[in-house]
C-alpha cells in the first residue's frame, strides 16, 4: 500500500509539472496583453493613466522578461510559497487564494454531502423498488438532474425563491462564523444548483449498480436464509454497491469545482470560481495559474482517495 | 406509470410558464430576506419629503469591482475616490470643474505656475489635518509611482504656506487644474505611522465615509464620518457596496427590495425596471461609441476621406438606435452629444442617404463596392451587425471579425504602444468625460491616452490647430467656443463615424434620493445621498 501511494504521488508530480507547463503557456499564447485590459478598465473619464505606467506595471510583474525566465521564476516562487501577484487586485496570489478558497470548498463540500447522501438513498430506493412508483418518480428526475443546466436552474430559483415568495436571499455570501443563520439561508439556493448533478448522477448509478448486486447469489442466500429486508441491504448489498459510486463522487469533486464557476456567478458568491473567471477574462496570468494548481493538487489527491477506498470496499483488490 | 409522467411533464411545463409569465411588478416590495448590512428599508409608498433625513444604510448594486483599496498606487475605484476621500477639484452636474479640497486655484501661463488654495479646518479621518504639506506629500507619491497625469510637466511643489500649494510647471495649459486636481487626497501620517503594507488596504482619507471592512469581489461597507468637512452631511449612517455580477441576479434583488440603488446597470435592465416603476436617472454622459477606420496604414484606403464619408452618409443611426437602445440610446450626429458643452445644435454633416453613399463610393474609385473587416467585441457585437447591414446595402462587404476583449483593447487600443492597430474597421467606445473639451483631447487628440492611434492619419492640421488651441485656451466661454469648432472639425475630416450615446443609468428604490449617473460615472456625492424613512 505505501508503495502504491508513493508511486501515485510520483506520479502526481509529473502531472503537476506538466499542468504548470500547459497553463503557463496557454494563458500567453491567448492574445491581448494583460496591461492593456488593466489600462483599459482604468481608462473610464478622467482615471486614465499615462503610459509610461504600463512600462513600469509591465517591470514591476516581470512581465518584460522572456517567458522561459518568467516561468522558471514563477515555479522556483511555489517552492518557496510564493504565488506571485495579481496584476488586476494588486495583492499576492496566495492571498486571493486564502479568502476565496474556503468559500468554494465550504459551498463544494456541502453540494458534494447533499450529492452523496441523497444520490445514494434515491438510487437505493428506486432500485429495491423497481418499478413501483417510487422508482419511477425518482428515475425521470434523475433524467433531468443530469440534463438541467446549473445557470437556469439558479435564475429559475432566484425568481420564485428570491423574488417572487421572498424567502431567500438572491445572491451574497457571509461567512458562517459572521451570521450563521444569514449564511445557510444565502447557501441554500448555491448548493442545491451545484449539488444537483451528482444528486442525479449518483442516484442514477447507485441504482444500476444496487440491481446488479441484489441479483447476486450471495444476497439470494440472505434472502434465503430468513435475514430482514434491511439487513439484506445494508449489511450485504450496499457495500459492493458503493464501488462504482465512489469513482463518480470523485469524478464529482471536480465537477464541484468547474460547476462552482457558474453558481458563484449566478449567486455572486466570491470563491475560486469567480476568481477564475476574472483571472481569464482580465489575463491575470498568475491567478489563472495558481488556482489550476490548487486545482490540481486536490483533484490528484481526491482520486488517489478514491483509489485507496477501493480496498477497504472490497478487500479482494490489492495494490501491486 | 403513464399518470405519473403525466404529472411530472405538467409540473414541468407549469414551472416554465410561471417562470415566462412574470408578473408585471409596478413597486418593489419590501422583503424579510436580508443581506448583511442591511438598510433601513426604504418605503414602498414615498412620502412627499420636507428635506433630505439622517439614517440609514445604503445598500448599492455594482456588476464588477470592487478589486483593490488602499492608497496610490494601489489605490481603489470611484467608490473610494468619491467617498473615503476627496480630491482638490470636482465636477458639477454641467461638467463645470468646481472646488472641492481647493477653495480655488490660480493659473498663470506666463510664469507657468498653478497655485491651489486650499480648503482650511479639513482633517484626516486618523484627526490629522489636511494642508499644503499633505496635499504635497500625495502629489509627489502619483509622480513618484508614475501615476501622475503629465507628471513629466511638473517641475516643483512649494509649499508658500500652510494653505497654499504652488506647482511650478514646464508648460501650463488649460487641462492641468483638472489633471493635478483629480488627485485623491490621503493621510501621510497614517501611510507614515502604519507602513506601506497596511497602507495598501487601509486608505484614511478625508471624505464623508470611511472603511468598515471590505472583501474583493464580494462588498465594501463604509461609515459616517462625523468631521466630514461639509457640514450636516453625509446623511447616511453607512454604505453597502455588494458585487453582484449577474445583471438578472442584480434586477431579481431590486426588485424583491434587497438592494437600494443599481449603480451602471444595463441599459435593457435599467429600462424594464424603469416601466415597474423605478425612478431611474440617465446620465448626460456615457459612452460613445463609434465606427474608427484606419487611416495610421499610409497604404491604407480609409486615407480616401470620401470613402469615409461613404461609411458616415451609409449607416442609419437613428434605426440603431431605435432597434437597440430599449428608447434610451442617442443617434448621434457628431462626436458630441447632445447636452454636453461641446454640442452644436442642428449640426447633422452626414445624414443616412445610401444613394450618396454609393456616389461617394464611386467617386473614389469603387463602384462596384469593396471588401473590408470590422472588427469588435462581444459589447459591439449588435452594433457591429447593424453596420454590417447597411454597408452591405451600398456594396461595403464588411466581415465581423469578432475579438475577446483582451484582443479587442490590444488592438482598438494599441497604437499609443506600438502595437498594429485594427487593420481596417473597429467599432469601438469611449468614456464620455465631462468638461467635454478634456474627453476631446483625451480620446481623439494627438496622443489620445485611450491609444487610439489607428484614425490619426486622418487628423487634419486644422483639427490638430485646434486641439493645441483647447490646450491654451483658459477662458472658460473660449474654451467652450473652440470645443464646438473642434467638434465640428471631427466630422469635416470624417476623422471617426459617430454612431450611438448609450447611457449611464442608476436604478433607485423608492424613497431613495441620490445623484449617482446625474452628472457624471465618476462624480457621485454620496454625502448628499438620503433614505426617505417609513
Amino acid at each position: 500500500m505505501t508503495a502504491f501511494i508513493i508511486r501515485r504521488l510520483l506520479h502526481g508530480l509529473v502531472v503537476l509539472i506538466l499542468v504548470t507547463i500547459l497553463i503557463f503557456f496557454a494563458m500567453r499564447l491567448l492574445p491581448g496583453d494583460p496591461l492593456l485590459i488593466y489600462l483599459a478598465q482604468r481608462s473610464q473619464a478622467l482615471q486614465d493613466l499615462p503610459p509610461e505606467v504600463i512600462e513600469q506595471l509591465r517591470h514591476e510583474y516581470g512581465l518584460d522578461k522572456p517567458l522561459p525566465v518568467q516561468y522558471i521564476n514563477w515555479l522556483s516562487g511555489i517552492f518557496r510559497g510564493d504565488l506571485g501577484d495579481s496584476y488586476f487586485y494588486r495583492q499576492s496570489v496566495g492571498n486571493l487564494l486564502r479568502e476565496r478558497f474556503p468559500i468554494t470548498v465550504y459551498l463544494g463540500i456541502l453540494a458534494l454531502i447533499i450529492s452523496i447522501i441523497v444520490g445514494i438513498s434515491a438510487g437505493m430506493l428506486a432500485a429495491i423498488r423497481r418499478g413501483k412508483w417510487l422508482d419511477n418518480v425518482v428515475t425521470p428526475l434523475t433524467y433531468l438532474g443530469v440534463t438541467i443546466p446549473i445557470f437556469w436552474l439558479g435564475i429559475l430559483m432566484i425568481y420564485i425563491f428570491g423574488l417572487k415568495l421572498q424567502i431567500l436571499p438572491i445572491a451574497g455570501f457571509t461567512s458562517p462564523f459572521v451570521d450563521f443563520s444569514l449564511s445557510t439561508r444565502q447557501l441554500i439556493m448555491p448548493v442545491i444548483c451545484e449539488s444537483i448533478f451528482g444528486i442525479a448522477s449518483n442516484a442514477r448509478q447507485m441504482r444500476s449498480s444496487m440491481l446488479e448486486v441484489i441479483r447476486q447469489d450471495y444476497i439470494r442466500t440472505a434472502w434465503s436464509k430468513g435475514l430482514g429486508e434491511r439487513v439484506v441491504i445494508f449489511k450485504h448489498a450496499i457495500k459492493n454497491s458503493l464501488i462504482p459510486v465512489i469513482t463518480l463522487i470523485g469524478m464529482g469533486v471536480s465537477f464541484i469545482f468547474g460547476g462552482s464557476v457558474l453558481v458563484e456567478t449566478v449567486f455572486a458568491i466570491p470563491g475560486v470560481g469567480r476568481l477564475f473567471v476574472s483571472g481569464i477574462f482580465n489575463h491575470d496570468y498568475l491567478v489563472v495559474q495558481g488556482i489550476t494548481m490548487v486545482m490540481a493538487v486536490v483533484v490528484l489527491l481526491v482520486n488517489l482517495i478514491v483509489d485507496i477506498s477501493y480496498g477497504w470496499l472490497d478487500p479482494r483488490i490489492r495494490y501491486g | 406509470m403513464k399518470i405519473i409522467y403525466s404529472i411530472l411533464v405538467i409540473t414541468l411545463l407549469l414551472t416554465i410558464a410561471m417562470a415566462g409569465c412574470a408578473e408585471k411588478t409596478t413597486t418593489p416590495a419590501a422583503t424579510s430576506a436580508s443581506p448583511p448590512a442591511s438598510s433601513a428599508a426604504p418605503s414602498v409608498t414615498s412620502t412627499a419629503p420636507t428635506g433630505p433625513q439622517s439614517g440609514g444604510t445604503l445598500r448599492i448594486i455594482r456588476n464588477y469591482g470592487v478589486t483593490n483599496v488602499g492608497y496610490p498606487p494601489n489605490d481603489g475605484g470611484m467608490e473610494q475616490g468619491q467617498d473615503v476621500t476627496r480630491r482638490l477639484i470636482n465636477w458639477d452636474e454641467k461638467g463645470n470643474v468646481v472646488p472641492d479640497l481647493a477653495e480655488s486655484w490660480k493659473e498663470d501661463p506666463v510664469n507657468n505656475t498653478l497655485t491651489w488654495n486650499l480648503r482650511k479646518g479639513v482633517k484626516f479621518v486618523d484627526g490629522t489635518d489636511f494642508n499644503a504639506e499633505a496635499a504635497k506629500w500625495n502629489m509627489e507619491r502619483l509622480i513618484d509611482t508614475k501615476r501622475l497625469t503629465e507628471a513629466d510637466k511638473v517641475k516643483s511643489l512649494d509649499i508658500i504656506d500652510t494653505y497654499t500649494l504652488k506647482m511650478s510647471l514646464t508648460d501650463l495649459n488649460s487641462q492641468a487644474a483638472i489633471n493635478y486636481g483629480w488627485v485623491a487626497m490621503y493621510s501621510p501620517a497614517a501611510v507614515k505611522a502604519n507602513g506601506e503594507e497596511w497602507a495598501k488596504t487601509h486608505p484614511v482619507g478625508v471624505g464623508p465615509f470611511t472603511l468598515v471592512d471590505w472583501s474583493p469581489d464580494n462588498f465594501v461597507n463604509l461609515k459616517k464620518f462625523d468631521n466630514y468637512f461639509v457640514k450636516g452631511t453625509p446623511y447616511l449612517d453607512g454604505i453597502n457596496f455588494r458585487v453582484i455580477p449577474d445583471p438578472v441576479s442584480a434586477s431579481a434583488m431590486m426588485e424583491a427590495g434587497q438592494a437600494d440603488l443599481w449603480f451602471d446597470a444595463p441599459t435593457k435592465f435599467a429600462a424594464d425596471l424603469e416601466k415597474k416603476g423605478f425612478k431611474v436617472n440617465w446620465a448626460v454622459t456615457g459612452f460613445f461609441w463609434g465606427l474608427f477606420a484606419n487611416t495610421a496604414n499610409p497604404d491604407s484606403k480609409w486615407n480616401n476621406k470620401k470613402l469615409r464619408e461613404a461609411l458616415e452618409y451609409a449607416i442609419d443611426r437613428p434605426g440603431m438606435a431605435r432597434a437597440l437602445g430599449y428608447g434610451k440610446f442617442e443617434a448621434l450626429t457628431q462626436v458630441a452629444p447632445k447636452g454636453s458643452t461641446g454640442y452644436n445644435d442642428g449640426y447633422d454633416p452626414r445624414p443616412y442617404n445610401p444613394e450618396k453613399a454609393r456616389q461617394l463610393l464611386a467617386e473614389a474609385g469603387y463602384s462596384k463596392g469593396l471588401q473590408t473587416t470590422l472588427l469588435c467585441s462581444a459589447m459591439s457585437q449588435d452594433y457591429a451587425t447593424a453596420i454590417q447591414a447597411n454597408l452591405l446595402a451600398v456594396g461595403i462587404d464588411a466581415k465581423i471579425d469578432l475579438a475577446d476583449f483582451a484582443r479587442f483593447n490590444s488592438m482598438y487600443m494599441s497604437g499609443f504602444f506600438g502595437g498594429e492597430g485594427f487593420p481596417e474597421l473597429a467599432v469601438g467606445m469611449v468614456g464620455i468625460d465631462l468638461p467635454f473639451a478634456t474627453g476631446l483631447i483625451r480620446h481623439f487628440g494627438p496622443t489620445p491616452m485611450t491609444g487610439i492611434l489607428s484614425i490619426n492619419g486622418a487628423k487634419s492640421p486644422e483639427f490638430l490647430a485646434l486641439c493645441d488651441k483647447l490646450y491654451n485656451t483658459f477662458d472658460s466661454a473660449e474654451l467652450t467656443k473652440v470645443t464646438k469648432q473642434s467638434v465640428k472639425q471631427v466630422s469635416e475630416d470624417a476623422l471617426v463615424v459617430p454612431l450611438l450615446k448609450t447611457p449611464w443609468a442608476s436604478v433607485m428604490a423608492p424613497g431613495v434620493h441620490d445623484d449617482s449617473s446625474t452628472a457624471h460615472n465618476v462624480v457621485w456625492n454620496l454625502n448628499n445621498s438620503w433614505i426617505e424613512k417609513k
